[in-house]
Order: C-alpha cells, then sequence, then structure tokens
C-alpha cells in the first residue's frame, strides 16, 4: 500500500482526561466532563454546562514544562499538550520542518476577549487573536521551523485539517505530517451558542427524543500521520489507518443542516468512495451528534440513507466531552482509532427514548465486536460537512 | 500529474490614487451587487467580506465559463472582522444579556465560502485556510494538490479581508501609545480564480508550482528559490518578472546576486497597500502580464510597454514565505 497513510501518534486533552490514556478509562467508566463553567468570568460562569478542561493557564503552561510566549492563548496551550503527547507516541524528538495543519474556529479569541477594547495597549493581543496565529505558535513551541496553517470550518475543522495533512503526503511534498486540531472555551462561543438557543441547561443526549441542545467543550486531538515511505526509513508501531476522508457542502443555510442531510449524505459517500469500502465495512461510527434537535435528527437521516437497514454501531461522545467545535474532530479521530485498538464501541450516554423519524438507536452500553473500519463526522456552519474513516492496521494487508 | 491552469481572474483592491493620502486606513468602494443576483434585503446583512467574495467569485467563474466549480476554497487572514467585533461589542455592553446572533453566525471565517456555495448551489468541497499573510497560498496550495492528482477538475480559490471600524479604532488607540514603525497604508479586498486541471480557450497561465516555507539560518529565500525553479526544469534568468511583498525587516534581495539584479522586480504594496491576503492582485497581475496586458494603473516599472513575460515569480516575503510560479500557456 504506497499510499498508505499511517497515523503513529496521537495526543489529546479534553474534560475527561489530560492524555490519550486518561481519556479512555474515563470513557470505559462512562465518566463524562459536563460541569458548571469554572474558568470564565461573567453571566455563564458557575451556571452554564461545559465540558471544560479543569485547569488554569498556568497549570496548563506547567504541565507543558516550558516557556510560552506573551498572552499565550489557551487555545495554543491546549494545542501544544495534545501535540506534544502525538509527537512523543511518535519517537518524533524535534518537530523540525514537519508540516502543522491545525484546525480552529476561535483560536486566540480566548485570550483576546479578555482584553477586548483596549487590549492593555498591547499590539501582541491583536496579533493572537489571528486564527493562522495558533498554528504559528503550536509550531515554535514545539520547536517547528516548517510550514503551519490553520483551518477555520467552524466545527469540522480538525477532520479538514486532517484531510489536508493526508493530501500534503499523498503529492509526495512531505512525508510526515502533524495534524489536528484545538479549541478553548471563549466568552465569544458561549454567548453565540447561548444566543442561537442551542445550549442546554442539563448534560446533553445525543440522539435522544427529549434532547434539547449541546453543552460547549474545550480541548485539543492531534494525529502524527506518515507515509510509507517514512516508514520504510524509520519502521514505528502503526496505530491505524486513515483510509477515507471527504469535504461536502450542504449548500441549504449559514447554521441550519438541510432535511434530508445532503452535505453529511455527501461526504460520508465520498469518504467510503476514497476508502474503497463498501457501507457494510464500517463497524462503528463516531457521529458528530451535537444533541440539537436539528443536527442529530438531519445525521440520523443521512446515515440512513447510506447504511439503509443494517447501520452500524454507532454513539456520539459528545455526551462525555461536550462540543468541543474546530476541535472536536481531532478529539473523535482519536476515539475512533481507540475504539478499533479495543474492539469497543463506546455507550452514548443518557439516551433514552429513539427519535420518532428516523427511529435508530444508538449503542447505549459499550459494545465489544470486531471492529475494524470507524467512520467519525464532523458537520459545522456555512454547511461544512466532513468524514474521515480509519482503518486498523491489519485489514489494509 | 495534471497540469493547473487558471480559468478565470477577478480582483477588488483599492484604487491606487485612494493611496495619495494621510490617512492609515482605506476602505474599498464596491459596486452595487446586481439585484437579480442577490436580493437587496439579503445584500444588506451581508458583510462587506462576503460582499467582495460573491463579486469576486462570481465573475472569476463567468469568465472562466465554470458556473459550477468542484469546489470552493477561501483564504482569508482576518476572517469575518467586522461581524466578529460587532459580536465581541455587544457582549461587552450588553453584558451577555439578550444578543442577538446574526453576528455571532456571520462572524465564523468560513462565512465567505459558505455563502458562495449557498448562492450558487455548490455542494463541492469548501475550504477556508485562515493564516496571516499566507492565507491564500494555504488555499491554493489546496487546490493545486487536488487538482494534478486529479481528484477534482476546476476549483474557485480565492481570498478576501475586510477593515472593520472597532478594530480601526483598537489599533488606533495603540499607536498612541506606541510609536508606529510602518508607513504602510492598511486597505482590505479580495480575488478569485478559476483553477482547472483542464486548459480551454478561457486559460490566463498555467500555475506551475507553489511552496510554502521558513526561512532558517542555513536555509535563505535565495536558497529555496533556486531549489524551487531547479525542480520546475527553471534557471532564474528563465525568469522575466517577479512580483513580490516583502514585510520582513531585512531586504529579501540584498545579497546582490548578479542574475537577479537584473529581472524586472515588482513590490506591489506600493499600488494595494496592505491586507493579509494582498497576494491576490500580484497573482491577478501576473496573470495580465503574461497574456500581454498593460495593467491600467501604473504599476508596471516601464509602463506601457508590452513585456511578453513568459516565466513570473511571485513571492511573499514573512513569517512564513511562499512562491508562486505563473508560466504563459
Amino acid at each position: 500500500m504506497n499510499n498508505a497513510i499511517a497515523v503513529t501518534g496521537m495526543g489529546m486533552i479534553t474534560a475527561i482526561g489530560d492524555d490519550v490514556a486518561q481519556n479512555y478509562h474515563s470513557l470505559l467508566r462512562k465518566q463524562h466532563g459536563i460541569k458548571p463553567l469554572q474558568h470564565i468570568a461573567g453571566k455563564h460562569q458557575a451556571g452554564t454546562l461545559v465540558g471544560e478542561v479543569p485547569w488554569t493557564n498556568q497549570e496548563l503552561v506547567e504541565k507543558l514544562g516550558t516557556t510560552v510566549p506573551k498572552y499565550s492563548s489557551r487555545t495554543s496551550l491546549l494545542a501544544a499538550i495534545a501535540a506534544k503527547e502525538a509527537l512523543t507516541q511518535a519517537a518524533i524528538a524535534h518537530l523540525g520542518n514537519i508540516p502543522v495543519i491545525m484546525g480552529t474556529s476561535v483560536a486566540g479569541m480566548d485570550i483576546f476577549e479578555q482584553y477586548f477594547p483596549h487590549l492593555n495597549g498591547d499590539r501582541t493581543l491583536i496579533q493572537r487573536r489571528d486564527v493562522g496565529d495558533s498554528a504559528s505558535v503550536l509550531s515554535k513551541l514545539l520547536g517547528g521551523n516548517g510550514f503551519a496553517t490553520a483551518i477555520s470550518t467552524a466545527c469540522s475543522s480538525a477532520a479538514n485539517a486532517i484531510s489536508f495533512g493526508a493530501r500534503l503526503l499523498l503529492s509526495g511534498r512531505v512525508e510526515r505530517v502533524l495534524v489536528g486540531g484545538s479549541d478553548a472555551l471563549s466568552r465569544f462561543t458561549i454567548n453565540g451558542f447561548d444566543s442561537l438557543m442551542l445550549l442546554s441547561d442539563k448534560p446533553n443526549r445525543p440522539f435522544d427524543r427529549n434532547r434539547n441542545g449541546l453543552n460547549l467543550g474545550e480541548g485539543a486531538g492531534f494525529l502524527v500521520l506518515e507515509s510509507a515511505k517514512a516508514l520504510e526509513k524509520m519502521p514505528k508501531p502503526i496505530l491505524g489507518y486513515l483510509t477515507g476522508f471527504a469535504n461536502a457542502n450542504d449548500a441549504f443555510h449559514q447554521t441550519a443542516t438541510s432535511d434530508s442531510g445532503d452535505g453529511a449524505y455527501l461526504a460520508m459517500k465520498e469518504a467510503l468512495t476514497i476508502s474503497g469500502l463498501v457501507p457494510d465495512a464500517i463497524d462503528y461510527i463516531n457521529a458528530h451528534g451535537t444533541a440539537t434537535e436539528n443536527n442529530d435528527r438531519t445525521e440520523a437521516i443521512a446515515i440512513q440513507r447510506i447504511f439503509g437497514d443494517n447501520v452500524p454501531s454507532f454513539s456520539s461522545t459528545k455526551a462525555y466531552t461536550g462540543h468541543t467545535l474546530g476541535a472536536s474532530a481531532g478529539i473523535e479521530a482519536i476515539y475512533a482509532l481507540l475504539a478499533i485498538q479495543h474492539q469497543l464501541a463506546f455507550a452514548n450516554l443518557r439516551f433514552e427514548t429513539a427519535m420518532e423519524q428516523p427511529a435508530l438507536q444508538p449503542v447505549t452500553d459499550h459494545r465489544s465486536s470486531s471492529i475494524k473500519h470507524v467512520l467519525s463526522n464532523s458537520f459545522g456552519f456555512g454547511g461544512n460537512c466532513s468524514t474521515l474513516i480509519f482503518s486498523d492496521a491489519e485489514s489494509l494487508y | 500529474m495534471q497540469k493547473v491552469y487558471i480559468n478565470g481572474s477577478s480582483v477588488a483592491v483599492i484604487n491606487s490614487a485612494q493611496l495619495d493620502t494621510t490617512e492609515q486606513w482605506i476602505k474599498i468602494n464596491l459596486p452595487k451587487i446586481d439585484s437579480a443576483v442577490i436580493p437587496p434585503a439579503a445584500t444588506r446583512r451581508m458583510s462587506k467580506a462576503v460582499k467582495m467574495g460573491i463579486i469576486c467569485g462570481l465573475e472569476a467563474m463567468r469568465q472562466a465559463d465554470c458556473p459550477n466549480p468542484d469546489g470552493i476554497l477561501v483564504g482569508t487572514g482576518k476572517g469575518c472582522l467586522v461581524d466578529s467585533d460587532k459580536f465581541l461589542k455587544a457582549i461587552g455592553e450588553q453584558k451577555e444579556d439578550f444578543l442577538s446572533p446574526t453576528a455571532f453566525i456571520q462572524s465564523t471565517h468560513n462565512t465567505v465560502a459558505g455563502q458562495i456555495a449557498l448562492l450558487t448551489k455548490n455542494s463541492g468541497y469548501n475550504m477556508t485556510y485562515s493564516q496571516g499573510r499566507i492565507s491564500f497560498e494555504s488555499a491554493a496550495l489546496d487546490a493545486y494538490i487536488q487538482l494534478t492528482m486529479n481528484e477534482q477538475v476546476s476549483l474557485l480559490v480565492g481570498a478576501v479581508d475586510e477593515l472593520s471600524d472597532i478594530s480601526i479604532e483598537i489599533n488606533q488607540a495603540i499607536d498612541k501609545d506606541q510609536i508606529n514603525d510602518t508607513k504602510d497604508i492598511q486597505t482590505e479586498g479580495a480575488g478569485f480564480f478559476v483553477f482547472s486541471n483542464q486548459k480551454d480557450s478561457h486559460a490566463l497561465g498555467e500555475l506551475k508550482d507553489i511552496d510554502i516555507y521558513r526561512n532558517t539560518a542555513d536555509h535563505t529565500s535565495e536558497k529555496q528559490i533556486g531549489e524551487f525553479l531547479k525542480r520546475n526544469q527553471l534557471t532564474i534568468n528563465q525568469i522575466d518578472t517577479i512580483i513580490y511583498s516583502s514585510t520582513t525587516v531585512e531586504a529579501p534581495f540584498s545579497t546582490g546576486s548578479p542574475i537577479l539584479e537584473k529581472i524586472n522586480k515588482i513590490k506591489y504594496n506600493s499600488q494595494t497597500g496592505i491586507f493579509d491576503t494582498d497576494i491576490v492582485f500580484a497573482f491577478d497581475l501576473a496573470l495580465k502580464r503574461l497574456n500581454d496586458q498593460t495593467f491600467s494603473t501604473s504599476i508596471s516599472l516601464n509602463e506601457g510597454k508590452i513585456q511578453h513575460d513568459q516565466n513570473i515569480l511571485i513571492c511573499n516575503f514573512g513569517e512564513q514565505n511562499s512562491l508562486m510560479l505563473l508560466s504563459r500557456c
């Protein structure tokens, strides 16, 4: 498989754990991280439910164990922690000229908004607001001197970053890439989703008939992707393969998805085509499943259009982490790889009653079974729909 | 590997005459959007970034006779700054109460690409890159790779950046306390192009290659340019014109390479002012020169003389650098 895209490293931080191992154990114990907001002062503090990383920025800097630039955003700190874990697992000591492709929705907004509009009279904060600054800071924090770019397509950002990284490998331009996403909670996004009346006042219930909205979350998830050529030179354990990736547009509405789930359908269909897999080969779907009325209904419709009567085990892990926006596809890519590694479809928490139409039933208890191929969905504002497919290391050979 | 042609090109930048001013911020005057294309009620809600994107995007597609490209890729350094500022301001002033979601909805970085898709019913690949001054090149690199690998046939690729009054005020307040070391005038603008791996009568030029890199102590831009041209089987004396931008303190061509000295060089920011994705102007200018068109403004160093350029190198020097090679086709 000359075109195989191997995952050789993964790293993450979320409300349910500071690394991949902790995240896995929280999933196993069905321990979610949805709690009242702590770190952002104002109306939502101590009331609004979120999936917040429990550490302060200062504590994150200490975890990272390095000096950071002035006014480093929480988004950059979370990204650096996750990316460092991924690089360590891939036995990459120095990032060097390895490209960094980062997905994020609001990047440094968390730090910018704290000083808006006077900004302490410091130009650095204007720079920190730039989405691209977060990718640059990340690359530099990891000792990199290569190409760094950010993709910002709202909640599908990290999926698109992973796909672009894959294309850089396939083009033969590079042999390794660091890809993923990071987003910190911010007053900006919390108030934005609140103004759209999409926030639930209870822990979210993906795909449940009585779901009433999402809980925002924060975190980061990064992968190291390597080409066959890189692995020939330096063989290392392979955690899985990225076998399918696609993006399509719903072209229906800026924030709502079409009733027939067209964008989601097209993204899943194309990702399957690229992977060369038939729908029946998919063993588990890590759904976008934000627990909003609109998303879960239309995603379920699209899933049914693809899989017909044979819908595989599916669940949304946003019940554990909250919706981490631009980071979610990076975090959920790792959950997909963990599902393959441990042959486990993760339980969809708090599901009680199936929706009326379509009456799809997610996995309500961890389901142990043979899992070779996992499909992961991420959809964002602007009709942006992305699907990734991960496959186990053996099934390719 | 497929070749990549540019089949349509439309840019919106300020009129260079507007730069004769003591102002530090100059906004672009946009033409009215045809009400047959978008109802006036809808255009009133649209930010300038979205309007610029739609005007240039539709025009590039019209020129290329490509109403339904396989995808839309947009680069933007600052995103939808006006709506983002508006929502931030409202959060502060209204103390997080009774906020209207409109500005938040439209503040998302991918609003421009999403709105063009919505307007043209384009369900294809839809991507938005935001990486400071190499935002357009990031989008162009993605498009270039997909077209060379024949994943797609034609893609609308563009960039847009807008100014916002609130951000101008914030900047001015900071400048009162700090010495402003740059005399560059901040502006806004957009540029859209149809990239295709099919050559037809609309082809304006071939995008031979694109590269984005950072300088290191032992890897200078001159070295990178040498390697870049070599992999495209060209030598520096086959480059007719270099169109470039530089936000670095050191002059990019200072080492006095004798061949480099002879090449016609255009530093275009004196004509456009500065915005994160102003490189779209260089891209459009290069296409015009490849088609023997004199430029309407006084940009050319040899005004009025047709250049017969065969190969043009576009360089963007800054925190990250980019090289784009455009050739006559």
